[in-house]
């Protein structure tokens, strides 16, 4: 009998072997130079990181990237706040948020062009448009998650507004600060990979268009790979951050 | 979403509509204003635009293959990641056995994958359908499977006890008592599916709403463009009302609260 642990173990290599076989397979009955193997997605992704190109690449993408989220949760928190604590800027701000949640942002994506350019403003632009409601919803719903007792609290104690929101505002809101960016960030990838698609540009989005023309497919899912590789970073330094910063919250979902 | 409590919300109307309007007649009268770019057009110009568009019916054919598309992409990929998203709330070995691929796949912008997967099926429904379904799977298969999760355990046990089988303990316990988090979910699912809508009829040569857009852009037709943008908020919009009322009527009597 194996102990429930390694037969866990067990299953999870199972499930790598299980994708990675069924990629090679396919690979094998198609044409190879369409449907690249494992092997030549390894190759190209090797030579793509020592040649720094990919690594040139990422950068430019994510700083972008990471320049439209802090916007976005800027403008999130202090909305969110601002909607949770006075009623009038709520019924005026929230309903149109909520008609706009829905709608997809994307197709606005000429607009911000014809009024920012195609340069790396539009894609910051973009970005922030499209994350700024996920960062709303979660902000909102932590300001109004602050515990009736802590409010009475810090009533009692004559905190002012700033003690307030450092010592009160700020904890209760981590967690869900942190649930906004774990949803806001694969959102992050997919406006930059769309709009580096679009305009001439020298991020991870262009460089798989650039592959893809010229049918060299190994290269593209390489980029794709190293895309994957990224999100899959970010969403663990989530996690870690959520873990360390948030740690009275044990066990608490994301 | 939140939504304010019934009496506030009544009382408070006159707020909303006032914020509403204001927004619209500062845009307006902006886009009236001598000076303001080509591009800027209020309101009632786009309203106009679109209602011509309608009228004239060369929107609706497009319209309706943009839709079908995402809907065709959401219901595979959401059905599928239902499915087994259950499937892992249920059972520990098909979990285990999804746990890698799935947080790996999870990770990388479908999107991504548009161009080389055109390569092998050109800019085709087929490849657009097929990113669509893909994107569409993962909110669904993990809320569906934390909705498993998640369920009371005595539920299983009371069933267990009763000697039902296991397939109909399945359809029985574990399918209504998920049901809540997984039309969340399937929420997130159909917005994904919007979204990736658009982006994959903006790249490459299509047709389509999101490629009107571009196209309207490229060839500076601003009118047209917003009427296209119009459209595809409203199908955004409204399949999202669709989508929330089937739940609503699903989920009678469970507290409703959708997340994000």
């Amino acid at each position: 009998m194996t102990s429930p642990k390694t037969r866990a173990r067990w299953c999870r290599i199972g499930g790598i072997v299980l994708l990675l076989a069924v990629w090679q397979c396919f690979a094998m009955l198609g044409s190879t130079r369409m449907f690249p193997g494992l092997d030549a997605v390894g190759r190209q992704f090797v030579a793509l990181i020592s040649s720094a190109e990919l690594l040139d690449a990422a950068a430019s993408t994510l700083s972008k990237g990471a320049i439209g989220l802090l916007i976005a949760t800027c403008l999130g928190s202090v909305v969110g706040v601002a909607c949770a604590y006075n009623r009038v800027i709520d019924a005026a701000v929230h309903p149109i948020v909520s008609f706009l949640y829905p709608v997809p942002k994307l197709a606005l994506y000429p607009v911000v062009i014809l009024v920012f350019g195609l340069g790396a403003s539009s894609k910051v632009v973009q970005v922030a448009l499209e994350c700024f409601f996920p960062l709303f919803v979660q902000m909102y719903a932590g300001a109004r998650s602050v515990p009736k007792n802590m409010a009475w609290l810090a009533a009692n104690n004559e905190l002012g507004p700033l003690r307030f929101a450092t010592d009160v505002l700020l904890p209760t809101m981590l967690p869900f600060l942190l649930t906004g960016l774990r949803v806001a960030t694969p959102i992050m990838l997919i406006v930059m990979c769309v709009t580096e698609f679009v305009g001439e540009s020298r991020g991870l989005g262009a460089l798989i268009v650039q592959y893809s023309s010229y049918f060299d497919t190994a290269s593209a899912f390489a980029v794709v790979m190293f895309f994957g590789l990224l999100g899959l970073a970010a969403d663990r330094l989530i996690v870690f951050a959520r873990t360390r910063l948030v740690h009275w919250e044990r066990g608490g979902q994301l | 979403m939140h939504k304010p409590d019934t009496n506030e919300g009544t009382r408070l109307w006159p707020v909303t509509l006032a914020s509403v309007m204001l927004i619209l007649c500062a845009w307006e009268a902006a886009s009236r204003r001598a000076g303001s770019p080509e591009y800027f057009l209020g309101p009632l110009e786009i309203v106009g635009a679109a209602v011509a568009r309608l009228v004239h019916g060369d929107v609706l054919e497009p319209a309706v293959r943009s839709i079908s598309r995402a809907f065709g992409g959401f219901a595979l990929g959401g059905a599928l990641g239902v499915a087994l998203g259950l499937l892992s709330g249920v059972s520990r070995t098909v979990r285990d056995l999804f746990d890698v691929p799935q947080a790996f796949v999870h990770a990388i912008p479908k999107i991504s994958l548009f161009p080389a997967v055109a390569v092998w099926l050109g800019f085709t429904d087929t490849s657009r359908i097929l990113i669509i379904a893909l994107s569409c799977f993962f909110p669904a298969y993990l809320n569906a499977m934390s909705g498993a999760l998640g369920i009371n355990p005595r539920y299983l046990w009371l069933s267990r006890n009763n000697e039902v089988s296991r397939l109909a303990s399945f359809f029985q316990v574990v399918l209504p008592a998920s049901l809540l988090r997984t039309m969340v979910g399937l929420r997130i699912s159909l917005m994904v599916a919007f979204i990736l809508m658009v982006a994959t009829e903006v790249v490459g040569h299509s047709d389509g709403l999101g490629t009107i857009v571009m196209e309207s852009y490229q060839e500076g037709d601003y009118r047209q463009m917003y009427a296209a943008i119009l459209y595809i908020a409203l199908a955004g919009y409204l399949s999202n009302l669709a989508l929330e009322s089937v739940a609503r009527r699903l989920c009678r009597g469970q507290a409703m609260e959708f997340g994000g």
